[in-house]
């Protein structure tokens, strides 16, 4: 998993690259807890370019959606495939994470709030 | 003709990444899709992961052992670790409806397993855990 962030003014954009699973989920959890502890609200996830996703992954991601929260902050996710967006789907989790296709869509539903 | 593949993992997470691909190797040319080899993969990485974090005390850890057999219509899962006791089986699902504030971060791993899959079947023989996983295969390109 390679991991690389941008920033759209104060939208922060995360980008994941590979496999989402108990072997990478602590560094994207450090990743996800930097830029919540550093007060960002809006985080955008990039999942273009992740191919795989387990519950040691859906599990870091509701930790740092359940930290937004408490902080009336918000985290879309985009470009997921559609075995990962199956995955979301068994485990309930899409009430939690909006999905949008393409980066433009998550970005302006961020900038609406 | 069944086709079968075995494997011997390590207890390192590691494992499951090459695991995957010497799978997908082997699944893709009996000409098995990619959202069934897909839900295969992610129901051995939550079963070896479980194993992994929670079967072994610290001292001695034997390898997983993970049998594949492949008939006509139906995939056959056999998982063997000589861990402590336990039956995945026997485990409640998490509440999928929670809001966000009051879902618990764990338990999901088994549900994925049990949703993905048609059959789940645990046996404890011999001081080792077996868990037998079947998925349908519909059709074969």
């Amino acid at each position: 998993m390679n991991l690389s962030t941008t920033f759209h003014e104060d939208i922060v954009e995360i980008i994941l690259n590979g496999r989402l699973d108990a072997a990478s989920s602590p560094a994207v959890q450090d990743a996800l807890n930097e830029q919540i502890d550093a007060g960002h609200t809006k985080i955008v996830l990039d999942f273009s370019k992740m191919d795989y996703i387990s519950s040691s992954g859906l599990r870091v991601l509701l930790m740092a959606v359940k930290a937004l929260k408490a902080k009336d902050g918000r985290m879309l996710i985009y470009g997921a495939n559609e075995h990962v967006q199956e995955v979301f789907n068994l485990a309930g989790f899409l009430p939690y994470f909006p999905m949008y296709a393409q980066q433009r869509e998550a970005l302006d539903a961020l900038k609406k709030e | 003709m069944n086709q079968t593949i075995h494997f011997e993992i390590a207890n390192d997470l590691a494992e499951i990444e090459r695991l995957h691909e010497e799978f997908s190797a082997f699944a893709a040319p009996l000409g098995i899709g990619d959202k069934i080899i897909f839900q295969i993969n992610l129901s051995l990485d939550e079963i070896i992961t479980n194993i992994i974090h929670y079967a072994y005390s610290d001292a001695e850890k034997p390898p997983i052992t993970v049998n594949i057999t492949v008939s006509v219509n139906e995939a056959t899962i056999e998982i063997i670790d000589f861990g402590r006791p336990f039956n995945p089986v026997d485990v409640d699902p998490p509440d999928l409806e929670a809001p966000v504030e009051q879902r618990p971060v764990g338990g999901l791993g088994l549900h994925l397993v049990k949703s993905m899959m048609d059959a789940i079947d645990y046996r404890r023989i011999d001081n080792a855990n077996h868990l037998i996983l079947n998925k349908h295969i519909p059709e074969r390109k």
